[in-house]
């Protein structure tokens, strides 16, 4: 009994600074944010208790509430399966057996590692704006420049790019996943005559079906914080068009200072976050195998 | 061999991550809006214990600024062997969310350059600046013009903060382009005029030239929102919260706009969104296709380079005889004392010599425009060192100056209102009378919350 109780002890000593950081920079702020949801808070000034009138105004008063989540939920709806079948694509083909395919693997992640930031911003201006190389290599086949950064219906669609751009950690996890399907079935299947497509349909895409769902999920919930891009490229514009909920979170935050109101937006987003998390687990048993045969 | 190589790129990918995490970066800001970032001044001695009172000191620019304010850091410390002064510096994107986030977390520098308009926001609740009637004992106040500090700079009767320099809203014109078009040198411009000139500009270069290039932002401000003020000869919105202007005020202004764009006398808005803040930025006027811009004198510098001679400033367009021309004079920035610090005395001397010393006041000369400080723009003249273009620019601001904007047309939630449907309307969206009844109606609900 009590080598038991010193060996607990033991054990709770070594994860000691992990629950110190959890408590600090996790709970600590989540717990906060909730009580600054029901208060107003200036960030320079102290936190005035006022209840649901944040809650209140943001579902009855707020336009730029409704029309952040109907741009967001476009912007997820645009880029994430755009993300996953590209960066699926790629991992397909850097899966395949050639010398040297291990540099290509490390220049297809790089997009990745920028980030948003002002360096992005002004390349992406330069390609895109009216007198962008876009626009100027358009110019060379007769059409004239599209206003793709300008014009409030593209625009939304021009930013999701660059996340789409930034594939890299995705396609780094299907390339881990395609490796683990094995060899075997892929012959099974040449033998019995299955051409290219349909060993892809009914081979790869059920195999894999567990790292698709992880990376719909991790890609979904980042899609609905997406801030960067809209930040750095559009600042939200034109006319509001790619004012994304992160973005207008944080305008909320720091342009205004109602950081009681922001709190509670971003409570918000993380109950429809937790909603859309939950239906899609919910219906993942219909189509995610695992290989042990087991369910969820 | 195997074993050699892995563990010698252990030791090389350590020592890269070590090296990277420890290390500040270096600020390499080629333009004024590049995000901010923290630089340490690599010159500076590692024997810290000579100096025994370190000072932080943050400000944005652009290059010329941060050369001038690094060379007075610098002379500061051969001069004063107890103090260091540590700079920290970037562009101006980003400023003010990072300065409100290290006021909240009580991390400000002790020094802080500050945009005017932020110490009415900075204020409310807690006294975040130190009222430098505290230390008047090390700092001469003389040199600048008391109004001026009345009006700009105090709240309350506490002086929060010094001017750096004088600065207004003027047109910037492009003297050649203007004067091929055949659009007369010495026109003294009124929004009538604007619209004629601009397409007569347009008939004379053809397609993708425009006479005037403004961003959405600008626009809205400055050509919007004085166009209002000037027709009614009131302010845009009082002290006290009213409005001065109507639906129908509104809807002219707003018709105006929508003129300039159906006749391209100005850059159309779908080519200047990305734009806000960068309009020197722009191809259309780094290439010459445009004629004028309108923004403060203390903008000039990034607008024209080394080219100063190719642009001369002219008034705003003002409707003759108007009781309030709109055009803003005000401090360029101020420099505030962190109510936090714990040298409030040394760094009283250091924004005295920073004002005051004729050394420091050669050495940033006109980075910040032209100072506000008249015993700086003496020793400066003497020096023939301040820019004709801007000294030109601020007369002329000086001149056609209007009436002082009350805080709420500085509010930033007020602003991007006032924004959002100009935008509208610039995108044909909106029609202008349905623009100005939104725009009346909005207003007044947004600035009751605020009151």
């Amino acid at each position: 009994m009590q080598k038991n109780k010193k060996k607990d002890r033991i054990g709770y000593l070594y994860i000691l600074p992990w629950i110190v950081g959890f408590l600090v920079f996790q709970l600590y702020p989540i717990l906060a944010s909730l009580y600054y949801s029901f208060s107003e808070y200036s960030l320079i000034g102290e936190a005035e208790f006022v209840g649901f009138k944040n809650y209140i105004q943001i579902f009855t008063e707020d336009r730029d509430f409704k029309n952040s989540l109907i741009v967001t939920f476009k912007y997820v709806i645009y880029s994430l399966p755009l993300k996953l079948m590209f960066a699926l694509f790629i991992a397909m083909l850097l899966n395949m057996k050639l010398k040297g395919i291990n540099i290509f693997r490390t220049i297809y992640y790089i997009p990745s590692i920028f980030g948003g930031s002002v360096a992005i911003s002004i390349i992406w201006r330069f390609l895109f704006s009216h007198e962008g190389l876009i626009n100027q290599l358009l110019a060379y086949i007769n059409v004239e420049p599209i206003a793709w950064i300008g014009n409030p219906n593209l625009a939304l669609y021009n930013i999701g790019l660059l996340t789409v751009w930034q594939f890299g950690s995705s396609m780094v996890i299907f390339l881990a996943g395609l490796k683990n399907i094995p060899e075997i079935y892929y012959e099974a299947a040449k033998i019995d005559g299955a051409s290219k497509i349909k060993m892809f349909f009914h081979i790869t895409i059920p195999s894999l079906s567990p790292i698709i769902f992880f990376n719909i999920i991790m890609q979904m919930i980042n899609s609905f914080q997406e801030f960067t891009s809209a930040f750095v490229i559009t600042k939200g514009g034109p006319m509001k068009s790619t004012y994304l909920y992160g973005m207008f979170l944080y305008d909320n935050a720091f342009k205004y200072f109602k950081m009681g109101y922001a709190s509670a937006l971003s409570w918000v987003l993380f109950v429809i976050i937790l909603v859309f998390t939950g239906l899609l687990f919910k219906k993942s048993s219909m189509w995610v195998h695992y290989g042990d045969g087991g369910d969820m | 061999m195997k074993k050699i190589m892995s563990v010698g790129l252990i030791i090389v990918l350590m020592g890269v991550m070590l090296s990277g995490c420890s290390s500040n970066e270096d600020s390499s800001n080629e333009t004024s809006n590049t995000t901010v970032e923290s630089n340490t001044d690599s010159t500076e001695e590692t024997s810290q214990d000579e100096k025994s009172i370190e000072l932080r000191f943050s400000w944005w620019g652009g290059d010329e600024r941060h050369e001038g304010t690094l060379a007075f850091v610098d002379a500061y410390a051969n001069n004063n062997s107890s103090v260091s002064i540590k700079p920290e510096y970037g562009g101006w994107d980003g400023y003010y969310q990072k300065l409100t986030t290290q006021l909240a977390g009580g991390t400000a520098p002790d020094i802080i350059q500050i945009d005017q308009p932020w110490i009415y926001e900075l204020s409310q609740n807690q006294e975040m600046f130190l009222d430098l009637n505290t230390v008047s004992e090390y700092i001469d106040f003389t040199s600048f013009d008391e109004n001026f500090l009345e009006s700009y700079c105090t709240i309350d009767g506490k002086l929060l903060g010094l001017p750096t320099g004088v600065n207004g809203v003027v047109a910037l014109e492009n003297v050649e382009k203007l004067k091929e078009a055949d659009i007369d040198e010495n026109i003294v411009w009124d929004w009538d005029k604007l619209l004629e000139e601009g397409i007569k500009y347009r008939n004379y270069y053809g397609d993708e030239n425009y006479l005037l290039i403004n961003s959405i932002e600008e626009l809205n401000r400055y050509v919007f929102q004085y166009y209002i003020m000037q027709s009614t000869g009131n302010e845009l919105i009082d002290d006290a919260g009213e409005l001065g202007f109507d639906a129908a005020d509104a809807e002219k202004a707003y018709a105006y706009i929508i003129q300039l764009i159906d006749n391209n006398v100005v850059v159309p808005p779908e080519e200047m969104t990305a734009y806000d803040g960068k309009v020197n930025e722009h191809p259309k006027w780094i290439n010459d296709q445009v004629g004028m811009t309108i923004n403060y004198a203390s903008t000039f510098p990034v607008y024209v380079g080394d080219e100063g001679d190719k642009y001369q400033s002219k008034r705003i367009p003002i409707i003759e005889g108007t009781e309030n021309t709109g055009v803003v004079v005000r401090p360029s920035q101020l420099i505030a004392i962190n109510n936090n610090s714990d040298h409030k005395e040394a760094v009283a001397k250091v924004l005295n010599d920073f004002m005051n010393e004729e050394e420091s006041v050669k050495l940033l000369a006109t980075v910040r425009g032209i100072p506000a400080s008249n015993k700086a723009v003496g020793i400066l003249t003497a020096e023939n060192a301040i820019s004709e273009l801007e000294a030109e620019a601020i007369e002329i601001a000086l001149d056609s100056a209007g009436i002082k904007q009350s805080i709420y047309v500085n509010d930033q939630e007020i602003t991007q209102l006032f924004v959002d449907i100009t935008q509208q309307v610039m995108f044909k969206n909106i029609d202008p009378s349905e623009a100005g009844d939104i725009l009346v109606t909005d207003l007044v609900k947004l600035i009751d919350s605020k009151k």
